[in-house]
């Protein structure tokens, strides 16, 4: 059974961003988002990643709008170029709603990720293939300054699904993992929480070397992540 | 689904961040073993005179059925313990049923005495069944006569005992036995343990306390003398032995047991459904009324964005027991988490009811609301808010 894919970008905060290349073509308030988004990014007044993905064809990458097609079977990979010193976290939504952190691993723990640096996804010689499974596919990215405790503690769950047994689902809901509290953790009511800053976000195109980006809008408070800020947004995959 | 594989690219970019297709065994995750608190702790003596005035209220039970030998007397069966004072009293479905039928016995006798002794001090009386239900293994009977068919008097008044919450029961708390286990003889025994954990959705009280053969229906009593569960089940730690290395087990060697309980507010429910209906007028005591038992719904919704409307994806989504506030892996009743479209479904079933719903995602502050669970409102739609910058 043949499944494709849509590769979308989206800001989690305001998914009305949601990105394709044919959304940038609404009106000059997206376009003008975009060029902001990427002055930010080469800049450095805000933090912000650009996003590549690359599709694996006739044994090389090539990059490809957000919006493209993917069949089942087919493999991409995904880049990633921070301006800023920091963590990046990727977690899987499988059409299920199963969530599955898949960066950092138990095999590269290291998640750190630093200024004009860029980042494969996966690693070395892999690629993420799309199985048989239809729906749409998330991969949500965290940018954070610092580390996000109760996702580094799915890296001990069984191939690091989050919230599979009670005691992860409660320490998750009450709002974090004990022993490991660091200012990032979503915490319970009543006390301070996550903060979550916007995303804009500049789509890429297909054969587009530069990708996506998401930037942090500097709106008069700054566009640099503080300590206990999160910046998510998301990746999604359509199979049809 | 997406999978992590080796790629067909003859070449890929430089890489720092490292994930690896590499396959991840998978972890047991051990069950949290709750340390049993110690048994020889003193009991207060007020605490003591409670539990005891539990003895008055539990029986032994004995039955038989016509096919059985006409020479042959009622057996005992089991426990059980009265519950009402006009003499409605509770025991396991089991302790009332011929394994070899199927059905209730035609004949059957609960003894009390005011000291746990049934010997000829103790008064026998002849039951009926009046409400089954056979998914709890419970049964609720009434005092019809006396041993010898002889009516009881209307005014006459059972010592009954007194109802505990078993929903606010908590872990380590201390728990009484009491009961007729057939090593006991015929008088009664009692002992102690603690809750060692519960199974909120499959209704179980889990206990270190010896839960014997006999005592089956009998009293699990907190320390206020209050019926907290029915002694139901026990569940043996066996593990094959092999003795001569040739890969075939020769014994079996027993590690321990877990002595499971129904909570007593299933009891209370079946009481309740027997003040609303009709089940002590049935004409035939073979024909009890069978209880009902609700039936679990699958619960399912929706998370979205209070301001644009649109779907959060991978937001975790849980029921409590309603008020409860305090998340932990014994009061999280089901969960289940978002997919892109923001739809959830949550992983275990549960009965109509009223129940405290929790929802997180991030960059959205943290949701809470009181929800009813029945089968035409089991759709949840869930509006978070962003969390401020």
């Amino acid at each position: 059974m043949k499944r494709v894919t849509i590769f979308m970008l989206a800001s989690l905060a305001a998914t009305t961003l949601i990105a394709t290349a044919g959304a940038q073509a609404r009106g000059g308030r997206k376009q003008n988002e975009a060029s902001r988004a990427r002055g930010l990014f080469i800049h450095k007044t805000s933090d912000a990643m650009s996003i590549l993905v690359l599709k694996v064809a006739d044994g090389t990458l090539i990059p490809v709008d957000p919006s493209s097609e993917f069949k089942a079977g087919d493999q991409i990979k995904i880049q990633f170029q921070s301006n800023f010193e920091g963590y990046i976290y990727v977690v899987n939504i499988a059409p299920s709603g199963k969530r599955r952190l898949l960066v950092p691993s138990p095999e590269a723990t290291d998640n750190g990720v630093h200024s004009d640096e860029r980042y494969d996804f996966p690693l070395g010689g892999n690629a993420i293939q799309f199985d048989e499974e239809k729906g749409t596919e998330v991969l949500q990215v965290i940018m954070s300054r610092g580390r996000i405790a109760y996702l580094d503690a799915a890296l001990k769950e069984p191939e690091q699904y989050l919230s599979e047994s009670a005691s992860s689902a409660a320490a998750e809901l009450q709002g974090g993992i004990a022993k490991k509290v660091t200012p990032v953790i979503p915490e319970g009511e009543g006390s301070s929480k996550v903060r979550s800053r916007d995303i804009i976000l500049a789509p890429g195109k297909d054969k587009d070397t530069t990708g996506s980006v998401v930037a942090i809008p500097d709106n008069g408070s700054g566009g640099k992540l503080k300590a206990g800020e999160i910046a998510p947004f998301e990746i999604r995959l359509k199979h049809k | 689904m997406i999978r992590i594989l080796p790629s067909k690219v003859r070449l890929v970019a430089a890489a720092v961040l490292a994930v690896s297709a590499v396959a991840v065994s998978v972890l047991l995750v051990s069950a949290p073993a709750f340390q049993s608190a110690n048994k020889e702790a003193s009991i207060s003596p007020e605490s003591r005179a409670l539990v005891r005035q539990a003895i008055a209220c539990t029986g032994l039970i004995s039955a038989r059925s016509s096919i059985d030998s006409s020479s042959q007397g009622t057996r005992p069966r089991g426990s059980a313990v009265v519950v009402r004072s006009d003499g409605v009293v509770v025991t396991n479905y089991h302790v009332i049923t011929n394994p070899r039928t199927g059905r209730s016995y035609d004949e059957i006798f609960l003894t009390l005495s005011s000291d746990g002794d049934t010997g000829s001090s103790s008064a026998r009386y002849r039951l009926r069944p009046l409400l089954i239900n056979k998914e709890y293994d419970l049964a609720l009977l009434r005092v019809d006569s006396d041993g010898t068919g002889n009516p009881i008097p209307k005014a006459f008044t059972f010592p009954s005992i007194e109802m505990g919450d078993s929903r606010k029961i908590r872990l380590l708390e201390d728990l009484f036995i009491v009961g007729f286990p057939e090593k006991g003889g015929s008088s009664i025994t009692i002992n102690r343990g603690v809750v060692e954990g519960r199974d909120i959705l499959a209704n179980w009280i889990k206990t270190d306390a010896r839960v014997i053969h006999g005592n089956s229906g009998g009293a699990a009593v907190n320390s206020e003398g209050r019926l907290i569960g029915i002694p139901t089940k026990v569940v043996a730690d066996e593990q094959p032995i092999d003795r001569d290395g040739d890969g075939f087990p020769d014994d079996l060697r027993r590690y321990g047991a877990v002595g499971f309980l129904r909570p007593s507010h299933l009891v209370a429910e079946m009481i309740a459904q027997l003040n609303n209906g009709n089940a002590e007028n049935q004409p035939s005591p073979s024909a009890p009324r069978m209880a009902e038992s609700p039936t679990l719904i699958t619960v399912r919704g929706m998370v979205r964005s209070a301001a644009s409307g649109k779907p959060i994806a991978g937001a975790l989504v849980g029921l409590l027991p309603l008020g409860e506030s305090n998340i932990t892996e014994s009061n999280l009743l089901t969960w289940g988490s978002t997919n892109a479209e923001g739809a959830f479904k949550l992983n275990r079933p549960v009965p109509p009811g009223r129940y405290t719903l929790k929802a997180k995602a991030l960059a959205n502050q943290a949701y809470s609301s009181d929800v009813e669970i029945g089968p035409g409102a089991s759709l949840l739609i869930i509006e978070m808010l962003r969390s401020s910058n």
